[in-house]
């Protein structure tokens, strides 16, 4: 039957249009910097496809973009290539604007890094899939805010082929959504996590909780607790062991980053605490 | 100075509204009473007057019709009629809130002469409903009081002092005491003033009175000063059937491009910013503007580039009975540098780049697309800040060269 086909056609444009369908990840893969994680999406985040992060509330969309700018640095260390980072404009009313000197501390290089600024989620995405047919970019963050209703299979799939196409990685960030159906190849839950001192009780790397909610090269469903290594720019699993063990809950009173609560009432959890610590202190 | 003069003419009109119907007027508070600003033409046959009060009116005119003055309508609508003669020449400068200076040094033997010029835009105008007088002249100065003063005329090269012999000295426009004087001493025109020494009038009435006596008779000739600066350059098609599909639009943009790429070229330049004028038959003007990060001069990126600015406005484009002109303008140009093509296609990524960020900024706007640039300083809100990323390199030359310093 193959034989036919080839037969058909017998061009190399052919036969490698069936090789490439064969392989998972034609542009390579992100290592994340830790077997562990590696191993679980089948060596590392592919790249040109499309990959969603998800903040179960906004207290976590800080950790979310920690974790993207995680990936932005790793992807430019493999290939130095601009970034595109495309949010809506409300975000920075609402929970305030990139800070560029702590982008250089968690990675990316910001000579290589442009924003774009929306008003809606219609302009955002099509600037996103804009990007992702550049070939010249490495990486677009498109980083959504409202539950999105233009965001459907289609505008996905269309980012997620785009992607493949031109070999750009594809991060979709969304905070405070439900996972919804979408073309994308892993689906990453992210939440702060309460870091590991260091010495003399100074302030430990930025920790994070992953759960891998969607893979397409594995299993699904595993938890991970990560810190940054800004010093070696890469992502280290912390052993549960060393895990630090509070002895209850802390909530900070910036709001910035309360300790997530368990399950999905994130609001009431969240307001319950506010009045705690307000209380606590006041 | 004499075939000088000939080609620089400068044109002038003055504008009333036409009226609705019957005689109407305009009206001000003026000196703390209602008075007369503007009048029509059957108010002016009813024996009305300017600075009239609206009570002495109504009592003489019993059917008036008073309406109030608008300023800023009169002066959108003047700002739109300049617009329009943009057609002529793009030096168009306005003159107080009811006239316009054009200067059409080389324009006019592209309408068939001035006498033609003058004709096709009183035509124009006249279809507008508007009320023109206009004057040709040597100097801006000698133009504008023929218009308003003389009522208006073609007048020859070198013939300005003849022209301008007959007007009064209110004609100077050097405020209601002077002409009082200058008419007390028995100088009741110009004639008068230039055929006395200038210098006891310098020292009675000050050096400005001679200098703008020189310019009203053509000795002396200044430059206006345009409503828009002068691009470095300008292609244009004009069309006798109107044109009005957006496909014809583009094919005559791209159709620009070309020739504005190869006059771009002859000069060893590029565009950073181009604006596309669409003049409609009726007189309505149309721009759209786009700007690049790079110094571009290939049709294709440019023609793109404004359907992606057609395609997003949010006031979407109105042909109405079609447009007779379009005009492509280099707003700014810069030396254009021809990259060279390296082995690992990087330069030919940082202009996929620069494409990119050209098209998400012509769709989001100039704020919306923006880079960060380091800054030398030790105040953290400050280490950073950020530019449009179509600037981004010039503010990092900029920064650097605040770094050496």
């Amino acid at each position: 039957m193959q034989q036919q086909t080839l037969a058909q056609k017998p061009t190399l444009e052919a036969l490698k249009r069936v090789c490439a369908q064969d392989q998972p990840a034609p542009h390579g893969h992100i290592s994340l910097g830790t077997e562990e994680l590696d191993e679980a999406v089948g060596g590392g985040l592919a790249r040109g496809a499309l990959h969603d992060l998800y903040a179960p509330h906004t207290t976590s969309l800080a950790a979310m973009a920690g974790f993207a700018c995680g990936i932005l640095q790793r992807s430019g260390k493999l290939d130095p290539k601009p970034s595109l980072w495309v949010r809506q404009h409300v975000a920075s009313f609402e929970v305030g604007r990139l800070h560029a000197p702590g982008f250089t501390q968690l990675g990316p290089v910001l000579d290589t890094l442009v924003l774009v600024n929306t008003r809606t989620v219609a302009d955002l995405l099509a600037a996103g899939l804009e990007a992702a047919r550049c070939t010249a970019l490495g990486t677009v963050v498109l980083e959504l805010w409202n539950r999105a209703g233009e965001l459907d299979l289609t505008i996905t799939r269309r980012l997620a082929l785009a992607a493949e196409q031109s070999g750009v990685t594809v991060l979709m960030l969304q905070v405070a959504a439900q996972p919804l159906p979408s073309a994308a190849i892993t689906r990453w839950q992210v939440t702060p996590a309460p870091s590991r001192p260091m010495a003399a009780n100074a302030p430990g790397h930025p920790s994070f909780d992953l759960t891998l909610l969607r893979n397409r090269a594995g299993k699904t469903g595993q938890r991970w607790r990560v810190e940054w290594q800004h010093e070696t720019g890469q992502f280290q699993s912390v052993p549960s062991s060393s895990r630090t063990a509070l002895s209850r809950r802390l909530v900070s009173l910036s709001g910035s980053r309360p300790v997530g609560p368990p399950d999905g009432k994130a609001g009431s959890y969240q307001q319950a605490d506010y009045a705690q610590a307000l209380a606590r202190t006041g | 100075m004499g075939r000088q003069a000939a080609t620089s003419k400068q044109i002038t009109h003055r504008l009333s509204r036409a009226p609705a119907k019957g005689p109407t007027v305009f009206i001000e508070k003026q000196r703390s009473a209602m008075r007369l600003v503007a009048l029509s033409r059957e108010a002016v046959a009813q024996n009305l007057e300017h600075g009239l009060t609206l009570a002495d009116a109504r009592a003489r005119v019993p059917n008036l019709v008073a309406m109030e003055r608008d300023m800023v309508a009169d002066a959108d609508w003047l700002e739109r009629l300049a617009d329009f003669c943009d057609r002529y020449t793009p030096l168009v400068a306005l003159d107080e809130e009811d006239g316009l200076i054009m200067d059409i040094t080389g324009c006019a033997h592209l309408f068939g002469g001035e006498a033609a010029l003058r004709e096709d835009l009183a035509q124009r105008l006249t279809h507008a409903g508007m009320t023109l007088v206009s004057a040709l002249a040597g100097t801006p100065d000698a133009a504008r009081a023929i218009a308003r003063f003389g009522g208006g005329a073609i007048v020859p090269a070198g013939n300005e002092p003849d022209a301008a012999a007959p007007l009064s000295v209110d004609a100077l426009d050097m405020g209601h005491e002077t002409a009082r004087a200058l008419s007390r001493a028995g100088l009741a025109t110009l004639g008068d003033l230039a055929s006395r020494p200038r210098t006891p009038l310098a020292a009675r009435f000050g050096q400005a009175l001679p200098t703008k006596l020189a310019r009203l008779l053509g000795e002396d000739d200044i430059s206006i000063t345009p409503r828009r600066p002068l691009p470095p350059c300008t292609v244009e098609r004009r069309f006798g059937e109107p044109i009005g599909r957006e496909e014809d639009v583009m094919a005559t943009l791209a159709h620009l491009m070309g020739e504005a790429g190869s006059m771009l070229e002859a000069r060893g330049e590029g565009g950073r910013a181009f604006e596309l004028s669409l003049f409609r038959t009726d007189g309505a003007v149309r721009r759209l503007r786009v700007e690049t990060s790079l110094a571009l001069r290939q049709a294709g990126p440019i023609v793109r580039l404004f359907q992606d600015r057609i395609d997003t406005l949010a006031d979407p484009l109105d042909p109405g009975f079609g447009y007779d002109l379009i005009r492509l303008a280099v707003l700014v140009s810069a030396p254009f540098e021809q990259p060279q093509v390296s082995l690992d296609g990087h330069q030919a990524a940082l202009a996929d780049i620069a494409a990119l960020i050209d098209r998400l900024t012509t769709r989001l706007g100039r704020e919306a697309v923006l880079r960060f640039v380091a800054s030398d300083t030790h105040i953290p809100e400050r280490a950073v800040y950020m530019v449009p990323a179509k600037d981004y390199e010039d503010a990092r030359k900029a920064q650097g060269d605040d770094g050496e310093n």
